[in-house]
């Protein structure tokens, strides 16, 4: 009988079976960043123990820093405190750490791939539920918390429950001004938010096979918002090419005997698969969540109705009433305070210049604050040489530093009252742009831009 | 590998306290402990800030909520469904932990609160939904109520009734043994995660 790829990696990585469930796995790459590793370090520290394979953890600062002025010390002490902690850690037990100004400093998931960290065939954590990211190389990759943190830095291993698969199979072409975003969007509302519990979801299909790297990474991003703690595709020539010239000091023959090592890790034909999913993408339209959980969505031109299929009645009552919606309404036109483009969902430099057409020579109207983020300091530094971020100033956009934004109020980067936010983010939980009233609207980067140009939600067709 | 000065945890094999209830289903990990409470270096005070959005508004004004209206006594948290969806951070167990919860009933879990909380040594476990109406109903009645868990056994006792739950057998033994904090035995397998990485291509 066929294996999954998870079931592959699986087997090559277990270091000892616990239970009927769960076992001991050796972890290829440990990605820390400043909010989940100072209690682990103190953990290790009151314990007495050193790290494992320093080499094998890698550092970054994302969620805390400010986008706009990031002199030293910053203004909130908090997030001071807390780079001062990551690089006093790093040092202490000789951990690579990707600071502000190393040209390399960014979201951490975004700069894992750009710096050929993430590879197919192997097994990824960090202490961030988006770490499914990084899935779209053919990798197992998921979220822990801050004692799996201690657990991995200790012996580069945690004990984890092994996930059964479902095939969620995307077949066709996405219509025109529909993204990867608006597609994962899609298959959430299908599934529910809780529809992947227990579950790996292997994306496939002709859609996933015509998808860039970068698009690969916005599906298998919000994989941990449909219940899924991890999402997988498949490695192809895709995967290779992008690492090609992003692995240093390797040959070209070298390479080849990886790329072999890695397709071998690609799902088999005959693979089993606890249960499936399977559509044609071409009917789905650009979407937007209207609600408080990313599976409360709506196509943009549809109105907002009620299905018992993964809700509740009282649930679905309590989110309107927040968002300040009524069943049977619209979500386009609804009038928007602030818009944002980044995230590790969507600030990569595909989806910057996925939105040019949409921008260009038009401006967005003085009531709204729009942010546009690059995920990284690559990325900065491409769409720079692009002029890139020049069209999004003369539109009236802010081009800001990289880090996490407005995706979760960490930094000063924030919703003030009920304001509305069109944001390329992931998750639209009461309160998660930082104001307990603050009303967030996820769609692709094309709907942010659409929807910060008319200072509503729009359909980002209109403009394409 | 270093075993360091690892101790192990105290056994949990019976509990008993007061039961209360947090209703709604997924409740997610930026209610239960938002985002600006992360920033921070220890989990000291997490527990004054549990559910805080929904306990006060934005002008400090104590809202209706289970969590205001407990007192010390009520150790047993009840959950409905996907409780704790969202985040991997271990800031939402710990917050519930530290404002005084040490076991959790829901219908459902989302999966990483639920390997969260059960390492640090607050179990979730899982009830049919025609059980979780039980308690439900009975608390509605009865203030102040009463339970017991039998970890062994799988049972939660309380009002005269006694039912069953759900623990995968591998998480019912190390609550019983002492082993949900498994830093021990991971480092108790050095030799074999040297062997592993060697064979992955891996170096120290």
């Amino acid at each position: 009988m066929g294996k999954t790829l998870y079931e592959k990696i699986w087997q090559d990585h277990e270091i000892e079976s616990i239970d009927s469930e769960r076992s001991q796995i050796f972890i290829d790459l440990h990605l820390i960043h400043e909010v989940t590793s100072p209690q682990a370090f103190a953990m290790l520290k009151e314990s007495n123990l050193p790290v494992a394979f320093p080499s094998l953890t890698k550092a970054t600062v994302d969620h805390i820093v400010p986008t706009d002025d990031i002199s030293r010390p910053f203004e909130d002490s908090m997030a001071e405190e807390m780079i001062q902690n990551l690089k006093k850690n790093t040092k202490d037990y000789g951990i690579d750490f990707h600071e502000m100004g190393s040209g390399n400093q960014g979201i951490v998931h975004v700069i894992g791939p750009e710096l050929g960290l993430t590879r197919p065939g192997s097994i990824i954590v960090c202490g961030d539920s988006h770490t499914s990211t990084h899935g779209a190389f053919g990798a197992i990759a998921f979220g822990i918390g801050t004692t799996q943190v201690r657990d991995v830095l200790a012996s580069q291993s945690l004990i984890t429950k092994k996930l059964k698969v479902k095939k969620i199979e995307l077949n066709g072409k996405a219509s025109f001004g529909v993204t990867a975003k608006d597609i994962i969007l899609y298959v959430i509302q299908q599934l529910g938010v809780q529809g992947g519990n227990g579950l790996a979801y292997e994306y496939c299909g002709s859609y996933i096979e015509s998808c860039s790297m970068e698009e690969r990474m916005t599906i298998c991003n919000m994989s941990i918002e449909g219940g899924a703690r991890c999402g997988y595709i498949n490695p192809d020539q895709k995967t290779f090419d992008y690492l090609r010239n992003r692995i240093p000091d390797i040959t070209s023959n070298d390479f080849k005997k990886f790329e072999k090592k890695w397709s071998n890790y690609r799902s088999d034909p005959d693979a089993e698969y606890q249960d499936k999913y399977k559509i044609d993408v071409s009917t789905i339209e650009p979407m937007a969540t209207w609600g408080t959980n990313p599976a409360q969505s709506v196509s943009i031109n549809n109105t907002i109705t009620f299905s018992d299929a993964n809700e509740k009645r009282d649930s679905f009552s309590d989110s309107l009433e927040y968002m300040k919606l009524k069943e049977g309404g619209s979500i386009k036109g609804l009038k928007i305070d602030k818009a944002f483009i980044g995230s590790c969902t969507n600030g990569r430099l595909s989806d910057f210049l996925s939105v040019l057409p949409i921008i260009k020579n038009r401006k967005i109207p003085s009531h709204v604050k729009a942010l546009a983020v690059p995920g990284s300091e690559k990325v900065d530094e491409e769409a720079k040489k692009l002029g890139i971020d020049k069209v999004f100033i003369e539109s009236g956009f802010e081009w800001r530093k990289p880090g996490c934004s407005m995706c979760l109020a960490m930094n000063p980067d924030k919703l003030n009252g009920s304001e509305v936010c069109v944001s390329s983010s992931n998750r639209n939980f009461k309160g998660r742009q930082g104001s307990s009233t603050g009303r967030t609207i996820l769609m692709s980067p094309l709907g942010v831009a659409a929807s910060a140009i008319n200072g509503m939600v729009s359909d980002p067709r209109e403009f394409l | 590998m270093s075993k360091g000065d690892v101790m192990n945890s105290k056994k949990i094999e019976h509990l008993d306290g007061k039961i209360f209830h947090v209703s709604g289903s997924d409740i997610d990990t930026d209610i239960i402990i938002p985002a600006r409470f992360l920033k921070c270096v220890t989990f000291e005070n997490l527990g004054d800030y549990v559910f805080n959005d929904v306990r006060y508004s934005s002008d400090g004004e104590e809202i209706k909520h289970p969590f205001n209206d407990k007192n010390k006594e009520n150790n047993i948290l009840l959950v409905d469904s996907n409780f704790g969806c969202g985040s991997s951070r271990e800031h939402a167990p710990r917050a519930i932990k530290y404002s005084g919860v040490n076991f959790i009933i829901g219908i459902s879990f989302a999966e990483i609160f639920y390997s969260n909380s059960i390492s640090i040594g607050v179990p979730c476990v899982t009830v049919s939904e025609p059980d979780h109406f039980k308690i439900k109903s009975t608390l509605e009645k009865v203030k102040d109520l009463e339970l017991v868990v039998d970890v062994r056994n799988q049972k939660l006792n309380f009002g005269g009734f006694s039912i069953g739950f759900e623990i995968p057998l591998g998480i019912k033994k190390s609550l019983l043994d002492g082993t949900y904090d498994p830093l021990e035995k991971l480092l108790g397998n050095s030799e074999k995660i040297l062997s592993v990485s060697k064979s992955l291509g891996q170096h120290s």
